[in-house]
């Protein structure tokens, strides 16, 4: 053989290899088995640990093997999970009871002991958990006895429930016997599912709990693929590879349906809008302003010809009707150019004026058409708005910079503890990235914090709400549509507003 | 020789210094990281503490001098996202893209080499044509569009092929076809011009004159001298290869360093972004190096000098 002939030998036989020889050792996860439900999301879970991934996708999978001590019914109120009960025993005491004959994965029962461990994990803050701000408040965890502990807050915080919505209980014997390292390889909650596998940016595995301790689940197990691409989710659910799918987009809801899937749409814990930033000086400081352009805008366009009749029109706060603090009296602004023209008019700014806007691209649903289509409509007032596009990784980093705007489209996220109080944190003059400052918001919305009264918070955040839709610190969009599809034989499948799943009494019949 | 390689690997070195010393500095020109890890109730001490943690006060200087002295043991530094050490977390997503990208090598050379070869052989025919317009189309379709095409054809309407995934050799075919495509059209081009060229040699009209079959010419005599723009080319495309892959990865969903690299990209999560820059960088100057080396040895006329 001559050098050429052995070196193009030598690369074809390492070229074969790696191609035959690597990386393939799993095995398929298709939707083959009766009893197995395969999910399309677009990610799974950073690890399988639940204190360090806050992301919206990681929240179902979590949710299948670990539970919280509170969840929130849909209606504005909490149901207990773990915690049979609770109540405060004075402005900065909580005392829960919990219920008994839960036992962890590892047949462990749980304990107050376990609680406490949890909380003190998250509040640790070399543990580095994102869910840390949620519930930073807590000075304290107290054990009273093996089902009984008391939760003290360093002074009045009345969205301590909210802020416990998000922590996922663990086992504390278990973990300090694994390590965190051991305990995210083989993870163990007490939820209707126990841990099966993980693999990093793919899928994870979780099996059916027989001993769940409300009853076993009806599948056997669940595989939750990592597929970021929207279109390759679409493609899997035609294909049949998925059993579910999330964040449909709307153009192929009617493609889906006419293959026999099952649709649905939720409205997600999600409200869209226009920031206008108004701490600055600029036209945006005047009300007016501010009020005009919300008139100049037509939601209803943006819901009927982009999100295809999917979602639903914001009514002049920031959150929906499955909020806690939602004002059910509030109207949308009105689609009204005459009156828009005029506000500007009064407001000195006839002549409209000049703007950047500051948008993304496949960051929210249907982002980029509906810039433009806000663009189009405030060029209509007059009010000449550039549209420059931030790239999705440090769009967070510039709100907070405060270097967006005066215009950027935003989505302010309220899952999973449904309760406006999230959002509106951040209209407050001190808010992180905060762009807007008002005394009289300020002073209301500290009041609704300290209010432990349930009935008086509710009322003092749906001041603030009005306070906000006459401040017009935002243009007022829509809630975004979580759009989800399913296979003819999955029985049982919805999509909460929380961004959760109920996977416990999902079943799946023959193909 | 040896002193031909020492200095080329100096060269080496000074390239992956370069690379990665840029990506240092876009990372953090671009945004600052500490956002990933706050959420709403965050408070300005809570970012101030986070920052301090990370290193992320200090001086620009200070962060770069720490970071190449780390760099040097092989530590990056922790991912923000996986709270993992970044390195082992590219590694253990390299099998998948190398696997990829061999794969589409594999394709790339199997259609291009005899279809160039044909074309260059017989000028002006239809195989010619073929190829031409397959080379012009491979080198002008989008990865993205090609890959979603190729599911939408293979998978959702011939139900040949998973359309995502990486559990079997079936689901490595669309991908691996995907991101094929570009140096299949490339490697098509050269191995047609040159056999072109080659043909016109007046060694050629020698083999020919005396009595060698046609085929045993192209095989013996052509192919030889084609080689050396062949492994130029294949040098030089490894790095287009590893571009590919990040496109390619995220529309099959294939877990590799693309992916990984995307995401950290998209959350700002710079010591993942590090480690997979100097990693892929240097295995393209570690490829560029070897190839120069055998190139060395093919062609005689090459001098180590």
């Amino acid at each position: 053989m001559s050098t050429v002939q052995r070196i193009a030998a030598l690369v074809a036989f390492v070229l074969l290899w790696t191609t035959l020889g690597a990386g393939t050792s799993a095995p398929p996860a298709a939707a083959q088995d009766p009893n197995r439900l395969v999910v399309g999301i677009g990610s799974i879970p950073n690890t399988p640990d639940p204190h360090l991934d806050s992301t919206a996708n990681a929240l179902p999978a979590y949710a299948t093997l670990f539970e919280k001590l509170v969840a929130t019914d849909g209606k504005g109120g909490f149901r207990g999970v773990l915690a049979r009960s609770w109540r405060q025993v004075d402005p900065t005491t909580w005392e829960f009871v919990l219920h008994s004959g839960v036992r962890f994965h590892n047949g462990m029962s749980l304990t107050a002991e376990d609680v406490k461990f949890t909380i003190e994990r998250i509040l640790d803050p070399a543990t580095r958990s994102p869910w840390l701000g949620r519930i930073s408040a807590i000075e304290r965890v107290e054990v009273t006895g093996p089902l009984t502990f008391r939760i003290v807050t360093r002074g009045p915080f009345a969205p301590l429930l909210q802020g416990l919505t998000v922590v996922d209980i663990l086992p504390a014997a278990y973990f300090q016997e694994r390590g965190p390292a051991g305990f995210a390889a083989a993870p163990v909650g007490t939820g209707p599912f126990v841990f099966g596998e993980w693999h990093r940016q793919d899928r994870m595995v979780v099996r059916a709990n027989l001993g769940y301790w409300r009853g076993r689940p009806r599948l056997d197990e669940v595989v939750f693929r990592a597929i970021p691409e929207d279109s390759t989710r679409v493609a899997g659910l035609e294909t049949g590879e998925l059993d579910v799918g999330v964040l449909v987009p709307p153009e192929q809801v009617d493609r889906l349906k006419a293959r026999g899937l099952q649709l649905g749409t939720v409205n997600l814990g999600q409200g869209m809008v226009v920031n206008l930033r108004s701490n600055v000086p600029g036209p945006l400081q005047q009300r007016k302003v501010r009020q005009a352009l919300n008139y100049a805008v037509d939601k209803e366009a943006i819901l009927q010809s982009i999100l295809r009749g999917h979602g639903r029109i914001l009514n002049g706060q920031v959150v929906g009707p499955d909020a806690f603090g939602h004002n059910p009296n509030l109207k949308p602004y009105p689609y009204d150019l005459s009156r828009a023209r005029r506000l500007l008019a009064e407001a000195g700014l006839g002549g409209g004026f000049e703007v950047t806007f500051h948008g993304t691209i496949g960051r929210y649903t249907k982002d980029k058409e509906i810039e433009e289509l806000v663009i189009g409509q405030l060029a209509e007032i007059g009010v000449r708005a550039r549209l420059e596009i931030v790239e999705g990784g440090v769009y967070i980093q510039r709100h907070i910079a405060r270097t967006l705007g005066p215009l950027w489209i935003w989505a302010w996220q309220y899952f999973p503890a449904m309760d406006a109080d999230l959002p509106l944190n951040f209209f407050t003059c001190a808010g992180v990235g905060n762009f807007f400052c008002s005394r009289d918001f300020d002073e209301l919305f500290a009041q609704s914090r300290r209010e432990m009264d349930p009935v008086r918070r509710r009322a003092l955040l749906q001041r603030v709400a009005l306070l906000v839709r006459e401040e017009a610190p935002v243009i007022f969009l829509v809630q975004t549509p979580g759009i989800y599809a399913a296979q003819k034989r999955v029985k049982g499948f919805a999509w909460r507003p929380d961004y959760l799943m109920d996977l416990h009494r999902v079943e799946v019949g023959p193909r | 020789m040896a002193g031909y390689v020492a200095r080329r690997l100096l060269d080496a070195a000074l390239g992956v210094l370069g690379v990665t010393t840029i990506a240092f500095l876009a990372i953090r020109l671009s945004g600052d990281p500490v956002a990933l890890l706050i959420t709403e109730y965050a408070t300005p001490e809570d970012i101030a503490r986070v920052r301090r943690t990370l290193g992320l006060d200090q001086p620009l200087w200070v962060q770069y001098a720490r970071f190449l002295a780390d760099a040097l043991r092989g530590d990056f530094g922790e991912s923000l996202r996986f709270i993992k050490p970044a390195a082992p977390l590219v590694y253990s997503a390299m099998p998948a893209t190398v696997q990829l990208a061999a794969a589409a090598l594999l394709v790339a050379l199997a259609v291009a080499l005899p279809l160039g070869m044909v074309a260059g052989v017989r000028r002006g025919s239809a195989i010619d044509g073929v190829a031409i317009v397959l080379a012009t189309l491979g080198q002008s379709m989008p990865y993205f569009w090609l890959g979603i095409l190729l599911i939408m054809v293979f998978a959702v309407r011939l139900q040949w092929l998973p359309a995502f995934g990486s559990e079997s050799w079936r689901h490595l075919i669309l991908p691996a076809v995907t991101l094929a495509m570009t140096p299949m059209a490339r490697i098509a081009r050269i191995v047609r011009s040159g056999m072109v060229e080659v043909l016109t040699q007046d060694y050629i009209r020698t083999a020919h004159a005396k009595g060698l079959r046609a085929s045993a010419v192209v095989v013996r005599h052509a192919m030889p001298n084609l080689a050396i723009p062949l492994v130029t080319l294949l040098a030089l495309d490894f790095g287009t290869l590893l571009g590919g892959a990040v496109v390619t990865e995220t529309i099959f969903a294939w877990p590799g360093v693309g992916r990984l690299v995307v995401q950290a990209i998209q959350s700002r999560d710079y010591p993942v972004v590090q480690a997979v820059v100097f990693y892929l960088a240097t295995a393209v100057v570690l490829i560029n190096l070897t190839l120069d080396v055998i190139y060395a040895r093919l062609d005689p006329r090459v001098r180590y000098g």
